[in-house]
């Protein structure tokens, strides 16, 4: 080994990383202002945004604990069964009273009452209908038992949950253009500031979704429901970007480790639904997308 | 010199010049909107190590189980992201449906393979000689 051409090779390398680090630790807050720029081009993105703000509520820990849940055995109506997977059964992962939540108001593409629970089958992880979600306006039963081949790190502890009700403003990834730049006055958007889109355990109905990965997931959604696949490297046609916005989040389930919830590498389940199939109690016709890290 | 020795120092420099560690924080994988500074995801899209619709997957040190001990601004940088579509990173993690084929999960070899991020390729060949690199361009090749 020709030892004094790894040395200079050594310093040369702590030479360009120390260049970096300089270059970096300039180029980043607080040398970077986000002061607004005046303009319509400002003026034009803070009207979409306050255009496309959409209620979420946050799932939080049940105060009194009512029938929605995640996690745990679903109380399915009298003559349900847990669905079949393709393997093995499917996970059971959250049900929704939807009178509850409708009481929060602003959820007017949903049925006035219903209760959904949703599964979750890993072996079609990937496909529209990877999340199962049953629809039901009966009232529920007791306690279903697991079937038996439901794997142990697909059965999950039980929360009651209660809603937290917030603004939700779309991503940049939804959106399709970037809005975490000097574009936004972000005094105007003080109250959206409650909402949480950081790093925190996010289960929600509505709203937009927390992406961990990059992507336009209403598009995406639109590619799976037609059964074709997004060539990135290819424009979205006009026609189905206007398609796609039929597309409403209906559920966000994160991993939650107090539940020994999950999914991959600390991923999310997300499950869309187009606002006149939901108006109309039409729970089958659903797409479930899923992300990791 | 061998021409491994080559494709690494090439893959440093690449790397250096695309900024290879992001020094400032927040080191986070996500940043809320209103945030001064972007998070790790936006980061390395902007830098280039994730392509347009590519997933970044945490390829040496995992975002949860053993890695949740491991510091954000060590397990988020570009050294641990390997960007792959959506299909390969679902086949990282379990089997993965498309376009209606369902797709059987990785074996370990592969998971291994296709899972870590670009630089240990020609980092392996190094220490174990070229004839590890050829297939390794290889398939690199076809993925892309």
């Amino acid at each position: 080994m020709n030892v004094p051409g790894v040395v200079i090779g050594l310093g040369v390398l702590f030479g360009l990383c120390l260049a970096i680090f300089v270059l970096e630790t300039f180029r980043q807050a607080p040398f970077r202002s986000r002061s607004a720029l005046p303009g319509p081009e400002n003026y034009r993105l803070r009207s979409r945004l306050r255009r496309m703000t959409r209620p979420t509520l946050l799932l939080i820990p049940a105060k009194s604990p009512g029938f929605s849940k995640i996690g745990g055995l679903p109380e399915l109506p009298p003559g349900v069964s847990w669905p079949e997977g393709d393997r093995e059964p499917p996970a059971f992962v959250a049900q929704i009273d939807i009178a509850t939540f409708r009481a929060h108001g602003d959820f007017d593409w949903l049925p006035e009452s219903g209760r959904i629970y949703l599964f979750f089958d890993d072996d079609r992880n990937g496909a529209a209908d990877c999340g199962m979600l049953l629809f039901s306006q009966m009232a529920p039963g007791p306690e279903t038992t697991a079937p038996p081949g439901l794997p142990l790190n697909r059965r999950f502890a039980e929360r009651r949950v209660g809603f937290m009700k917030f603004p939700s403003l779309p991503s940049s990834d939804w959106l399709g253009e970037d809005w975490a730049s000097d574009d936004v006055e972000w005094e105007d958007f003080e109250d959206f500031k409650a909402c949480d889109f950081g790093d925190e355990i996010e289960h929600r109905i509505g709203g937009y979704p927390s992406e961990l990965q990059n992507g336009q997931m209403a598009v995406a959604c639109e590619y799976l429901w037609r059964g074709e696949t997004q060539n990135y490297r290819e424009p979205v046609p006009e026609s189905l970007r206007l398609a796609a916005r039929q597309w409403r989040l209906l559920l966000q389930i994160d991993s939650d480790p107090a539940l020994n919830m999950n999914w991959w590498d600390s991923g999310m389940i997300y499950v869309f639904i187009r606002a006149r199939d939901a108006k109309r109690g039409d729970f089958s016709r659903t797409v479930t997308i899923t992300q990791t890290h | 010199m061998a021409a491994s020795d080559l494709a690494l120092a090439k893959g440093l420099l690449t790397a250096l010049g695309k900024g290879a560690v992001k020094i400032s924080g927040p080191h986070v994988w996500r940043t809320k909107p209103w945030d001064e500074a972007q998070g790790m995801r936006k980061w390395l899209g902007e830098k280039g190590y994730l392509k347009p619709g590519e997933h970044g997957h945490h390829g040496l040190a995992p975002q949860n189980g053993w890695g949740k001990a491991v510091p954000d601004f060590i397990k988020n940088q570009p050294w641990n992201i390997k960007g792959l579509d959506a299909v390969t990173h679902g086949r990282i993690h379990g089997p993965y449906t498309v376009d209606g084929v369902k797709l059987p999960r990785f074996n370990p070899v592969e998971r291994v393979w296709y899972g870590t991020p670009t630089w240990t390729k020609p980092a392996a060949t190094s220490m174990t000689g070229d004839s590890v690199r050829a297939p390794t361009l290889a398939i690199e090749g076809q993925r892309r």
